[in-house]
């Protein structure tokens, strides 16, 4: 009795960890697709800060508005 | 996402209005794991907008830069403390700007983001109409 009650532990733990990761690899590497009509996601990293400054720039001319945001 | 959600509906005010519109997700939160999802990123639908992941949240620490060198010069008695980060945050910028080294200063800013929508608003009506130049740009 007592051996099936760890194994049904054990079958609950594992299969939560494997949910979790599941969650975790869903939530990293599944594709990012932004509404129609805007370029693609863009990742910013340290050497990318001018790109950025570029773009902004590039709409000179225009009202530009920046905001930051968090994802949850 | 409130806040995403309630910048979208302020565009969607100025359908035919000339804006750029740069918003930068980064993780702020311990939930903050990853990229935004295909979802969260649905939230601003505008076609003006364009969306960018900032997992080491460079931008943030680039604003944080510029103000500490100056903060007077955007409207802050002292430096932000160490470790701050901007965000939750909405800027409206002039017509003729541009960002060299250091951020020019925003015609408007504030947050919560779902909160700054009024202001927002009249900062970029203002800005469509003319191009009135902040405080201490020059």
């Amino acid at each position: 009795m007592i051996r099936m009650v760890l194994k049904s532990i054990l079958l609950l733990a594992a299969t939560a960890i494997i949910v979790c990761f599941a969650v975790v690899a869903w939530m990293k590497f599944s594709p990012r697709r932004v509404p129609p009509g805007q370029p693609p996601l863009a990742t910013i990293g340290a050497g990318s800060v001018p790109a950025f400054k570029d773009a902004f720039n590039a709409a000179e001319g225009q009202v530009r508005i920046l905001a930051m945001l968090s994802p949850t | 996402m409130r806040g995403a959600s309630a910048l979208d509906r302020l565009l969607a005010e100025f359908p035919e209005a000339h804006l750029q519109v740069q918003v930068v997700w980064e993780p702020v939160l311990k939930s903050d794991i990853a990229a935004p999802l295909s979802g969260v990123l649905a939230s601003l639908k505008d076609r003006r907008v364009v969306q960018y992941w900032d997992p080491g949240r460079v931008i943030s620490a680039d604003l944080v830069r510029c103000v500490n060198e100056t903060p007077a010069r955007y409207g802050f008695e002292e430096a932000l403390p160490p470790g701050f980060v901007a965000w939750d945050v909405v800027a409206v910028f002039p017509k003729s700007v541009r960002w060299e080294r250091d951020l020019p200063v925003p015609l408007q800013y504030d947050g919560p983001v779902v909160n700054a929508v009024d202001v927002t608003r009249k900062a970029i009506a203002e800005a469509l109409v003319g191009d009135r130049q902040p405080e201490g740009s020059r």
